[in-house]
């Protein structure tokens, strides 16, 4: 699934681990959702959205599904 | 939420903890187990055999815990191995089972199953890390 993880990650400073930190998965989960390979579930994709102060929406891009 | 507090990060140093024990445990046991087996009689004789299991069951708890308390990525990874092992070791099993009943095969030890399965999880965790990388 695209996102926009790697590009809001750079614009607030933080680093793949600090990132992992932040939602409570490992930097190896963050890797795997950057490069589109891993759907997260959706508690995971809520923590991101609060991480960043935007939506899931914002996060995600849903169209990448279809 | 700070590294420390990272529940996978904390999860995977319990899990480094629990194993080292129980597989320290297992070492020794396993030990005083093949030294008394062969002086002892029944019913001991069947206690002594199987001791090693029980520090094993601990190392079977240690990763069910750890599986419940890692994240979804890597929880994911590790089922989708074992699942790939599984059930290659069952194909396996089942194909050695038909060939080994017209007396073509050997009747191999069970051991051989757990050593299968185990290298089977072992190659199929490397190449599920290496598709999502």
């Amino acid at each position: 699934m695209k996102n926009r993880i790697k590009v809001l990650r750079a614009e607030r400073d933080l680093s793949q681990a600090d990132l992992a930190d932040e939602v409570g998965v490992s930097r190896q989960t963050i890797v795997a959702l950057e490069a589109g390979k891993y759907a997260p579930s959706l508690p995971l994709a809520f923590k991101l959205a609060r991480v960043f102060a935007c939506t899931v929406e914002d996060v995600f891009d849903p169209t990448s599904l279809d | 939420m700070t590294p420390s507090q990272n529940p996978t990060k904390v999860a995977y140093r319990r899990f480094v903890l629990e194993m080292s024990v129980a597989m320290g445990a297992y070492f020794v046991v396993l030990l005083a187990s093949r030294a008394y087996f062969s002086t002892v009689a029944q019913p001991w004789l069947t206690v002594a055999a199987l001791a090693p299991a029980i520090p094993l069951l601990a190392a079977f708890v240690s990763v069910a815990k750890m599986l419940r308390a890692t994240d979804e990525f890597k929880r994911k990874m590790i089922v989708d191995s074992a699942a790939f092992a599984g059930s290659l070791t069952a194909l396996l099993a089942a194909t050695y089972g038909f060939a080994e009943g017209p007396g073509m095969l050997p009747h191999p030890s069970a051991w051989a199953t757990w050593f299968v399965f185990m290298t089977l999880w072992f190659a199929s965790a490397l190449l599920i890390k290496a598709r999502y990388r």
